[in-house]
């Protein structure tokens, strides 16, 4: 017959390995992902500054995941095919994409794809595409209020877009201005630059590449929420027309992703993003701004851009 | 002056054994990648990429332009000896290749290709040193409607392939327009045709079908004629033992000047223009090379200038395609795209100030391409020692693993399946084609040229709002059309 | 004789060769009609949106343009090559349709395969039957070369390329 007082050492040994165990438990479960490769899928060409970010951040993210991620390109449908892949993928976290927004959102909103706007769990934003209305430097437009003064007087000034979603966006900004545009379609920067260059539209909305033309291209709007850093006098049309276009750069996975694994994904990618080497890559030389977001706001963020885009979707369509 | 004291600090830069190292290297892998059907430079190129961050920037560009040159000659080593295209852009080197290579001239065939691909190329790179500014200006002015008129001149051109039978190659022509059309608009981006298949909605991949229809469909029917006849009526030797048989003497190889010039000329200039492609300068050069020859009819029978214009094209896009990146930052083709990628990688801004703010790199990359050509010739005359054993072992052993081959590469690049469904589709086409006797090359530039005509025809419409008079306001739509024209008429009367 | 022609077309450039029988462009004609007249009336109709911008044709143009002129020119086959059955009366060449059909049974067939079942699995088979096909007969050649061939290329997939075959 035990004395009492070994039996409460008794009980509080049986308690304090009862509780111990729960938290070896659920530190087991934390502490198991990752426990083999995990595939990035990216939905872009190889070799595009995308998917070269995507293999620096890549290893970024490995170091501190302690596990090697794997670049896997999935281009086609301007992301679609990737988003279609991620979708479908079990949402274990092996599988995580990095990619813009438009494939996640507009595409589902617009086109008919095996895959919804819900179809996703955000992660984390990595940084930002920096999306403009640009005009070369010798265009008479010297503001946004000038192009739309000459828009007003001059039917049918052209312009390139290179995607449908900035091709929407332009022309509900030209219904609320009662104005006419011509869009021309290019497929990215490399197509747009030398239309502008040469004179051959009045205008372009950029992605981004307008950065490396310094003085010889002018930034007249930004199509981001905020105005952009490099170009703090032009407006944003948010403040105007209270839509923006989505330029976040993103790490999303399948819809249902565990909790622990969001957080275990969110503390590691923030931890990569700081990584010299990505830093470098990413602003000095690919000239992208680093941004970062954890999930939850992201989550909000996006549901308010989706939004948005459904407003603007509608009157597109 | 200034361009050759430039140029002699680059070649300073450039003659480390570092750099000569890994450009041997580069080209060595990208020729072997090249033989490889459904992979090329481009693929090679991304793959590598990621490799050359630990490098120096001007051996990780110099290492990625070898790439880029071995890609493009390598492709026309399974083309000739196996009439089985490794790359697109090859594909018209098996017409002449072949035939040579079943007479036994294999060695010489394959020596055609690689001196063309080195003349191409250096001729191309000489062009780019000395004139990119000025070339780049032109490149600038290139939009929609020059683009246009540049792909009727091109359908012109090739329209002449089909005049065997002038009617079926037609009706092959606009099947592959056809085929083009499936996808998303280029214009409004709403679905054509695509039955809700995300992976159609940039169309077929070019890869897919031209391998298909031009590589395994011709491995499917060797095969087909080996089960048949078995191996003697297939092939005596690819490779016969008859040194001279195969020897292609300096004389020899330049006798055909002409050709070379002005292959070299069309590939620069399709390279140097944003859009065109290194497929449609082959093409087209194959073209203009049967139309300007004394006996178009000994064209698809051995006939090395067959080769030799194929060859010289290609190689010389790798060249020119650097013009209006380096003067504008702006690529010519999606390999010159992935060295954008690789420039700011390395710090290089691509843009127009990329010569004054890295002008020493620049040019020590420009003396490195100069090197790289002798180094290709080298290694390539490696390589050809190396096919000749593979050319000795019976096809009937190589061709089946080179099946598997196939499928993989076409796989590689996207882990695609769907790609390899549509590389086995249009083999498959392919072979009914060959059965029914309707000519495969047409096809596939129907394809081609369909697809970008169409595009920039829209563009053109909305750009000028179909304003026909904006036609003569371009210099280079209205030469392009009036040669179209001129092609045209030339062949109607002949028929 | 019928039935029995030996095979007429070579590894020639482009497939093109002299003398295909009337009756097969025949055929191919009526063919390419009918599949002409199916994507004008069927397929462009309800797969292609026809509305078109402003000073812009319609995606459906370009379709419908290649539809009619394969159509127009597959009539056009069918006609001549009608007018030549009728003047000689050539051998029938089924066989021509054969080699194709067989062939498309095995793409289906490997397609399946390898997407379901695996590279390294399917492709030893393919490589092998293909190795009998084209007169191999040495037994352990075909081993040999159908089960090392597609590993090498899965191993150097994976490592050279980082990508797994399927």
């Amino acid at each position: 017959m035990k004395t009492s007082s070994s039996r409460r050492s008794l009980l509080a040994a049986v308690a304090v390995v009862a509780i111990g165990s729960v938290f070896g438990l659920a530190t087991e479960a934390w502490a198991g992902y990752p426990d083999r490769p995990v595939t990035l899928i990216v939905p872009y060409q190889a070799g595009g500054s995308t998917e070269t970010l995507a293999r620096v951040f890549a290893k970024a993210l490995g170091d501190q995941l302690g596990q090697p991620v794997i670049v896997k390109t999935r281009p086609g449908g301007g992301g679609a095919v990737g988003s279609t892949e991620i979708a479908a993928s079990a949402p274990d976290g092996y599988t995580i994409m990095l990619s813009g927004s438009d494939p996640l959102t507009w595409t589902p909103l617009t086109l008919k794809v095996e895959y919804d706007v819900d179809s996703f769990t955000y992660v984390a934003q990595i940084s930002e595409y920096q999306q403009a209305i640009v005009v070369r430097q010798d265009s008479p437009d010297t503001s946004f209020e000038d192009l739309l003064a000459r828009s007003k007087q001059q039917a049918g000034l052209t312009y390139a877009d290179q995607n449908a979603m900035s091709r929407a966006f332009l022309e509900y900004i030209a219904g609320k201005e009662g104005i006419e545009w011509t869009g021309i379609p290019t497929k990215g920067g490399g197509e747009m630059v030398p239309l502008l260059l040469a004179g051959k539209i009045d205008f372009a909305w950029s992605g981004g590449i307008h950065g490396r033309y310094g003085g010889q291209i002018r930034v007249l709007a930004s199509m981001n929420a905020e105005r952009l850093a490099a170009s703090p006098d032009a407006p944003s049309i948010r403040e105007k027309y209270d839509i923006s276009m989505p330029g976040h750069m993103l790490i999303v996975g399948p819809r249902g992703l565990a909790g622990d694994v969001v957080a275990r994904l969110n503390m590691a990618i923030e931890a990569a993003v700081k990584d010299p080497g990505y830093l470098d890559l990413l602003e000095n030389k690919l000239l992208f701004p680093s941004k970062f977001v954890g999930s939850e706001a992201l989550t909000e963020d996006m549901e308010a851009t989706i939004s948005s885009l459904r407003t603007v979707a509608q009157v597109a369509h | 002056m200034d361009i050759l004291l430039h140029l002699a600090a680059g070649f300073e830069a450039a003659l480390t054994v570092t750099n000569l190292l890994f450009i041997a290297l580069g080209i060595a892998l990208g020729i072997v990648i090249g033989v490889i059907p459904g992979l090329g430079s481009v693929t090679a190129m991304a793959v590598l990429i990621p490799l050359t961050f630990y490098m120096s920037p001007l051996v990780a560009i110099a290492f990625l332009v070898g790439v880029n040159k071995g890609g493009t000659s390598g492709g026309a080593v399974p083309s000739i000896l196996l009439n089985t295209p490794g790359t697109p852009e090859s594909a018209a080197s098996a017409f002449d290749g072949h035939p040579m290579a079943c007479k036994g001239q294999g060695g010489k065939a394959m020596k055609y290709s690689l001196y063309s691909s080195v003349t191409g190329d250096t001729l191309s790179d000489l062009l780019l040193i000395a004139l990119a500014a000025p070339f780049a200006a032109i490149a600038l002015q290139f939009g929609p409607l020059e683009l246009a008129s540049v792909l009727f001149f091109a359908f012109a051109l090739l329209a002449g392939l089909a005049s065997e039978s002038p009617l079926k190659g037609l009706i092959a022509i606009f099947v592959g327009i056809f085929l083009a059309t499936i996808g998303l608009d280029p214009i409004d981006s709403t679905p054509r045709m695509t039955f809700g298949e995300v992976e159609l909605f940039d169309g077929f991949p070019l890869t897919g079908v031209a391998i298909g229809a031009l590589a395994l469909s011709s491995i499917f029917e060797q095969m087909t004629t080996l089960h048949r006849y078995g191996e003697r009526r297939a092939t005596a030797s690819l490779w016969a033992n008859d040194r001279a048989a195969n020897r292609l003497t300096a004389g020899e190889f330049f006798s055909h000047w002409r050709t070379i010039i002005r292959s070299a000329m069309i590939g620069s200039g399709v390279g140097m223009l944003p859009g065109l492609g290194v497929t449609l300068a082959a093409f087209l050069s194959y073209g203009a090379a049967r139309r300007a020859s004394k006996d178009p009819s000994s064209f698809g029978k051995g006939n090395p200038d067959g080769i030799v214009a194929t060859e010289a094209a290609n190689s010389a896009v790798v060249g020119s395609n650097l013009i209006p990146t380096i003067a504008i930052g702006i690529p010519g083709n999606i390999a010159a795209a992935l060295l954008i990628g690789a420039f700011m990688i390395h710090g290089i801004v691509p843009g127009p100030f990329m010569l004054t703010m890295h002008g020493d790199i620049i040019y020590a990359l420009f003396a490195s391409m100069l090197i790289a050509n002798f180094i290709h010739l080298a290694v390539g005359r490696v390589g050809i020692s190396i096919w000749a054993h593979i050319a000795r072992a019976p096809r009937s052993a190589v061709l089946p693993p080179v099946i598997a081959l196939c499928i993989a590469g076409v796989y590689l690049p996207n882990q695609s399946m769907f790609e390899v469904a549509v590389m086995l589709g249009f083999a498959v086409l392919g072979l009914l084609m060959r059965h029914t006797g309707f000519s495969i090359v047409c096809l596939v530039i129907g394809f081609l040229l369909g697809g970008m005509f169409e595009a920039s025809l829209r563009k053109t419409l909305l750009l000028y709002k179909a304003d026909f008079s904006s036609v003569f306001s371009s210099p280079i739509s209205v030469i392009f059309l009036a040669l179209g024209l001129v092609v045209l008429a030339r062949a109607f009367r002949k028929s | 004789m019928a039935g029995t022609q030996p095979e007429k077309t070579q590894d020639s450039k482009d497939g093109v060769e002299n003398a295909t029988s009337p009756v097969v462009n025949l055929a191919s004609g009526c063919v390419l009609t009918l599949m002409g007249l199916a994507g004008l009336f069927w397929l462009i109709p309800n797969h292609v949106d026809a509305s078109a911008g402003s000073y812009d044709v319609s995606p459906a143009f370009m379709p419908n343009l290649a539809a009619w002129v394969v159509t127009l020119l597959g009539a056009t086959l069918a006609c001549s090559a009608a007018l030549k059955c009728r003047a000689a009366h050539p051998v029938s060449n089924w066989p021509a349709l054969v080699v194709p059909a067989i062939w498309g049974i095995a793409s289906i067939a490997i397609y399946l395969g390898v997407t379901n079942i695996g590279f390294v699995y399917v492709m030893p088979l393919v490589v092998a039957a293909g190795l009998l096909l084209s007169g191999q007969r040495s037994w352990p050649t075909i081993v040999a070369i159908a089960v090392l061939f597609p590993l090498a290329i899965d191993l150097a997939a994976w490592h050279l390329f980082t990508v797994q075959l399927p």
